[in-house]
């Protein structure tokens, strides 16, 4: 028998996706002039080249500076968080069969803005507010899922319960230290942060975050097509064959692991796990087998953009989860009135 | 293939839903399972599924003890049609029958051309090609069905186990439906189904399963387990059982409920007093 004429509902997906992945690539040419100090688009040209084949012609010190230790770390932190922000997202949503869930509902940010707070009213140094964030957030997701294999009989609905009890408790940790803390000094410092800003990214921050986007989107993007599979429930995907538990298991870990570590780095950033894997199920379906990297390359474009805006709108610089909230709240509306097909 | 449950106990939390209930089955049968609501059927399909563990008995395909078994070994075996729910996602047909071919797909894996083969063979054994590029949240109760019982054919089983596949389907669909299944038997797969119309059982029924308070009260052909008695001590209704000939001379069997009766009322649990 011939094999079957495939459908072009799946034969497309490929090329949005290199659409898409060529718009993320664009976005981030575009992004390495703009800022505060802009840089005319021939010298990044001259830049780019100049670094990747030396010898050739010197580059002037300012722009070296500002085009590689400031800007181009910036640019791949806001993109990463934004991939693993909207990936972590997309597998929530399957996995918790609901398309209005987003990569915190575990509490991995509570935990992790708590974790972050106590440190800096701890005033611990920069290295060690980050371990705190991180440790915090997956102790709280840990916690919340040891809280709800204690209820065996309905194990969705435990977790999203323990979740929501768990992200309660450190929001009350958070408020506790906030209350507490000098408010000349440690407040604002706390304040600002958990609105999230790319404003101090290094170098450093790009490495530590590139390998625990690694660690956490290559497992999932490994088994990409069975969350397919899980976003059907429990007892469908078992009777299909699935070891629920176990994949269930992967995707909290590499989930957590993500929004933990982005969380460490630039503060909470919000509706972008909610809104972009909604975007990416318009482009290109719901089969995680292209969903997964449209989310991701989607992802990195989107708070690119925002990041953009961020440091381009006003004088000062306005904090990431400002805009964020601001783009995603009239936009899921707009989702809502129009895009209804998406959850029934 | 075959399947035995010996003795089973299992429940949740604490409680028996089904307790001492054994039977067994070969391929080519249609087992059809009749019980009042909460009577433990999809229970029972948990049991033969190993998806709700076993207090005690034990359950067998084959003769072997599905106990240890992995999900992947259990879902080549069994086809698994639930009734049917809302799903969030509108996935297309093509991709939820793919979907059937989990249990042959390596964990890392995506489906290749075999299993891009047996979904469309499973979609056209059920006459259902023509939708697969159509998106599964959108068809009719009856179409989705069929794309359900075409995703549990993807999974190549020896056994397809339905939980009430005609629920709220219409009179033409459910016919529909029943006809698909009764093929499905006649290819060697042994068919067991949940169902509230004791009718399906002499349409095309080798065997009748009456579960009722954690147990099976009647098993055996359709013919000599429907009857008057059974029906009243499973349903509280009384029936007629009518043999009727159709215009091709065949003889059937048609249950008519006449009344539900008075004498052991289960919403007010008070014996009411018979006329004199």
């Amino acid at each position: 028998m011939q094999e079957p004429e495939h459908s072009r509902r799946t034969a497309r997906p490929g090329f949005r996706l290199m659409i898409l992945a060529f718009s993320t690539g664009a976005v981030f040419l575009l992004s390495l002039p703009l800022g505060r100090y802009y840089i005319p688009v021939a010298e990044v040209v001259s830049a780019l080249v100049g670094t990747l084949l030396p010898g050739q012609h010197s580059i002037p010190e300012t722009l070296q500076t500002v085009l590689f230790n400031i800007r181009l770390p910036r640019i791949v932190v806001g993109m990463l968080v934004g991939a693993v922000l909207s990936a972590a997202g997309a597998v929530y949503q399957g996995m918790f069969r609901n398309p209005l869930v987003s990569p915190d509902i575990l509490g991995a940010s509570a935990g992790a803005g708590f974790g972050a707070a106590l440190a800096i009213w701890c005033s611990w140094g920069i290295i060690a507010t980050q371990i705190s964030a991180f440790a915090c957030g997956l102790a709280a997701v840990l916690a919340a899922w040891s809280i709800s294999c204690r209820m065996r009989h309905a194990p969705m609905l435990a977790l999203v319960l323990s979740g929501m009890l768990i992200s309660t408790l450190f929001s009350a940790g958070t408020s506790a230290v906030k209350y507490i803390a000098d408010p000349l000094d440690k407040l604002p410092a706390i304040t600002f942060w958990l609105m999230g800003s790319l404003a101090a990214c290094s170098t450093r921050d790009a490495v530590l975050l590139a390998a625990g986007a690694v660690a956490g989107l290559v497992p999932l993007l490994l088994v990409r097509w069975r969350l397919n599979v899980l976003s059907l429930g429990d007892e469908e995907a078992q009777a299909l064959g699935l070891e629920t538990g176990r994949l269930r298991f992967m995707v909290i870990i590499c989930a957590t692991l993500m929004t933990t570590v982005s969380v460490s780095v630039c503060g909470m950033v919000g509706w972008v796990g909610l809104i972009v894997p909604h975007l990416a199920r318009m482009i290109v379906g719901p089969n995680y087998a292209v969903l997964l990297p449209a989310s991701v390359l989607l992802g990195g474009a989107y708070l690119l953009v925002v990041d953009d805006l961020a440091r381009m709108m006003a004088a000062v610089e306005v904090p990431l989860g400002i805009l964020t909230a601001l783009i995603g709240v009239p936009f899921f509306l707009f989702l809502l009135r129009y895009n209804r097909r998406d959850w029934q | 293939m075959n399947i035995e449950l010996r003795d089973i106990c299992c429940g949740y939390s604490g409680r028996d839903v089904l307790s001492g209930v054994s039977l067994a089955f070969g391929p080519g049968e249609i087992v059809c399972l009749l019980g009042p609501n909460g009577s433990g059927k999809t229970t029972l399909f948990k049991a033969m599924l190993g998806l709700v563990p076993l207090r005690s008995g034990s359950a067998l395909l084959d003769g072997k003890d599905i106990r240890n078994w992995s999900r992947r070994t259990i879902a080549r075996r069994i086809g698994y049609i639930p009734q049917s729910h809302a799903h969030p996602f509108p996935f297309t047909v093509f991709d939820m029958v793919l979907m059937g071919r989990t249990s042959h797909i390596g964990t890392c894996a995506a489906p290749g051309r075999a299993d891009r083969l047996a979904a469309t063979e499973a979609l056209e054994a059920l006459h259902v090609r023509y939708l697969e590029h159509r998106i599964f949240t959108e068809l009719s109760g009856g179409e989705r069905q069929l794309v359900l019982i075409a995703r549990a054919l993807a999974q190549k089983p020896g056994m397809l186990i339905m939980d009430e596949p005609t629920a709220s389907l219409d009179f033409g669909n459910q016919l529909l439906v029943l006809d698909h299944i009764r093929e499905l038997a006649e290819s060697g797969l042994l068919i067991i189904m949940s169902t509230h119309l004791p009718n399906h059982a002499f349409f095309f029924g080798t065997h009748v399963i009456m579960l009722k308070d954690r147990g099976v009260l009647g098993a055996g052909t359709p013919a000599a387990t429907v009857n008057r008695d059974n029906m009243r001590a499973l349903y509280n209704v009384d029936v007629n059982i009518v043999t009727t000939r159709l215009h091709d001379q065949r003889e059937i069997q048609v249950c008519v409920p006449i009344a539900h009766c008075a004498c052991d009322d289960r919403r007010t649990n008070k014996p009411v007093q018979e006329a004199p």
